[in-house]
């Protein structure tokens, strides 16, 4: 067979994004990049807490709506909604909610821990 | 068959109780995600796209069509009464339209803008049916080397448009490029990047680039900014029903409007950028008398309005043509949508129309029933998507990452997605940061894979002779086009400096 192997177009891309780099580095050296507005780091911290404890909870099967009411609770306190008890509560109905409507509505599979069995058994 | 008869059978096809039911599903969703702050139609796509997935493909080709439309609807009421943009197609809306929402004239702008959506949306999805069967003609003929020229321009005028420069516009689709490297080799079954991980093995899923770069990188982009959260909206005054006087000043804007999105919509330039800059500067330009004194004044004209609208609109429906015939997403929506069709294992190209007819005009027609209910939805009944914007911000946003999350879980049904989706929020997150456009990494991680299959599958049959690349004239015209869409603007800019420096 003629032609090229699968190794071939990755080599080709990393080419690319080298030369990019150099050109970057070039960039920089001219005083391209303008100053930026400081990070707001507690926000970000939430948000991304938020996420993180979505995961966690997930793997440790706690089902969606837990998971996700402590995403939805991390993420709205760190836009700046307090308290957190209360973002936290707010998190846990919006999630029941949208899996309620998508698991028994579209039919979509989600995570199901303990709070989703029992829903079901009541459901059922 | 011609045209009109599968015109009309798309529109019966449309016309199906399910189908009507998706497509006002998709405008009512578009147009709510629209309002939001913030939020254009390529997040919004985006975000529903793994949840579309119980709809079958033709159900949630209609919706997301309707998506798309109904977010450049709503996206008009967030500029006008917000000031905030959802993304570059508003931008110009937003000039005149805040202005006249602090004049009192909110109401007569958000009608000038529904109304100009309509009417673009309409005259530029009828200029789709009639070009696309003519573009597919043309298609047919094409094979590897044309199709990977193609996908080479797509890359370059993706780079070049968004973003500013073209070094950050190239960082962001080699970002994408070697996203779409990871997984499975097409043609040999080798595995590519994966590093072992037995979920990257199959390459990784669309949605969870898109859904990650766009969502979730944007969330926590705002999230990292010190914003005053607390911005108000304006309130709308003012009747949304426009007078006879004022359909009077629209109806050249919505015609120029309208033009110059359907020209543009089409070209690798990158959606509604251009069309809307150039229909404001033309309106701003003519402007005379009452319209040319609102202008001045800063009290805000409506055609300032009206025009941008109709070509944002025009312009979506432009973008279907590319994306429909030759697989070739020109804007960040239409690259959302493009992975809407691989989802079901549908490639778009001139192939779709012969194999998937009933699919691809059951859309054309959805698209034509989706804008008589969104200006039903919008004229009328504007008051309802205006207090969505009274949702607080941690709310919403948090809202939209349960959202985001919710879509993704369901869709790949484990948790190890998430951590992908993180990433890929981390990456959005320094993109946005420093100012690299997110869309060129969408349409790398798209256009990577098929263009090395394009490639390969080439060299193969001419027995791996590159010289094939340049040995069809379609080609080479396709290479000249992307050399001048790339050079043209620098050219342009310093013929101009040269000119004004001479005077």
């Amino acid at each position: 067979v003629q032609g090229i192997g699968p190794q071939v177009f990755p080599y080709i891309v990393a080419a690319g994004t080298a030369v990019i780099a150099a050109l970057t580095v070039v960039m920089a050296l001219r005083g391209g990049f303008p100053e930026r507005e400081r990070v707001h780091w507690a926000g970000l911290a939430w948000v991304f807490a938020a996420i993180l404890a979505q995961i966690v909870l997930l793997y440790a099967g706690f089902g969606f709506i837990l998971a996700s009411a402590a995403l939805f609770g991390l993420a709205a306190r760190g836009f700046g909604q307090r308290p957190l008890w209360g973002a936290l509560a707010v998190g846990a109905v919006v999630s029941a909610v949208l899996y309620l409507l998508f698991r028994y509505g579209l039919g979509l599979a989600l995570p199901a821990g303990p709070v989703e069995r029992a829903l079901a058994s009541l459901i059922a | 068959m011609d045209t009109f008869a599968l015109l009309f059978d798309g529109l019966a096809t449309a016309a199906q109780p399910m189908n009507l039911l998706y497509a006002l599903v998709g405008v009512v969703l578009g147009t709510a995600v629209g309002v939001m702050p913030g939020i254009g139609p390529a997040l919004t796509v985006a975000l529903l796209l793994p949840v579309s997935l119980s709809f079958g493909a033709t159900g949630s080709m209609i919706m997301f069509a309707g998506i798309y439309y109904g977010g450049m609807y709503g996206g008009a009421i967030s500029s006008i009464l917000l000031n905030t943009p959802g993304e570059t197609a508003s931008i110009m809306t937003a000039l005149e339209g805040n202005r006249m929402a602090k004049d009192g004239r909110g109401g007569k702008a958000l009608g000038a803008a529904a109304i100009g959506s309509f009417f673009g949306g309409t005259c530029a999805t009828f200029g789709l049916a009639v070009v696309s069967p003519l573009m597919v003609q043309v298609a047919l003929a094409f094979g590897p080397a044309e199709y990977f020229a193609l996908i080479m321009l797509a890359f370059l005028t993706v780079s070049a448009a968004f973003g500013g420069s073209m070094v950050r516009g190239l960082t962001a689709l080699f970002v994408g490029l070697a996203i779409g490297l990871v997984g499975v080799d097409t043609l040999t079954g080798q595995s590519r990047l994966s590093f072992g991980i037995a979920e990257m093995r199959d390459s990784i899923d669309i949605a969870i680039v898109a859904v990650g770069l766009f969502a979730m990188g944007e969330t926590l982009f705002l999230a990292s900014q010190h914003l005053d959260h607390s911005e108000k909206a304006e309130p709308v005054r003012g009747s949304v029903w426009l007078s006879l006087e004022d359909l009077k000043r629209c109806f050249r804007p919505y015609l120029r409007g309208t033009g110059y999105g359907f020209a543009f919509g089409p070209l690798p330039t990158g959606g509604a950028e251009i069309p809307t800059f150039l229909s404001y500067s033309t309106e701003r330009r003519v402007a005379k008398g009452i319209a040319r004194e609102e202008f001045d004044s800063g009290r805000g004209a409506i055609e300032g309005v009206a025009g941008p609208e109709a070509a944002n609109n025009a312009s979506a429906a432009g973008t279907l043509i590319p994306l429909l015939t030759l697989g070739l997403p020109t804007s960040a929506t239409a690259a959302m949508m493009l992975a809407g069709f691989q989802q079901y294992g549908l490639q778009p190209g001139p192939l779709l129309f012969t194999n998937s007819a009933d699919l691809v005009w059951g859309l054309i027609g959805s698209l034509f029933i989706a804008n008589i209910m969104l200006v039903v939805l919008n004229v009328p009944f504007v008051g309802v998507w205006v207090r969505l914007l009274a949702i607080p911000r941690p709310w919403l946003y948090a809202g939209i990452m349960t959202f985001a999350t919710l879509g993704i879980v369901g869709a790949q049904g484990s948790a190890f997605a998430l951590i992908l989706l993180l990433g890929f929020g981390l990456i959005g997150l320094v993109m946005r940061r420093f100012d690299y456009p997110l869309a060129p990494a969408l349409v790398g991680a798209i256009l990577g894979p098929l263009a090395e299959e394009q490639l390969r599958r080439g060299l193969m049959i001419n027995r791996g002779d590159w010289l094939f690349l340049l040995e069809s004239g379609i080609s080479l015209t396709i290479y000249a086009i992307a050399i001048i869409a790339v050079a043209g603007p620098y050219v342009w800019t310093a013929m101009r400096r040269r000119r004004s420096a001479s005077v």
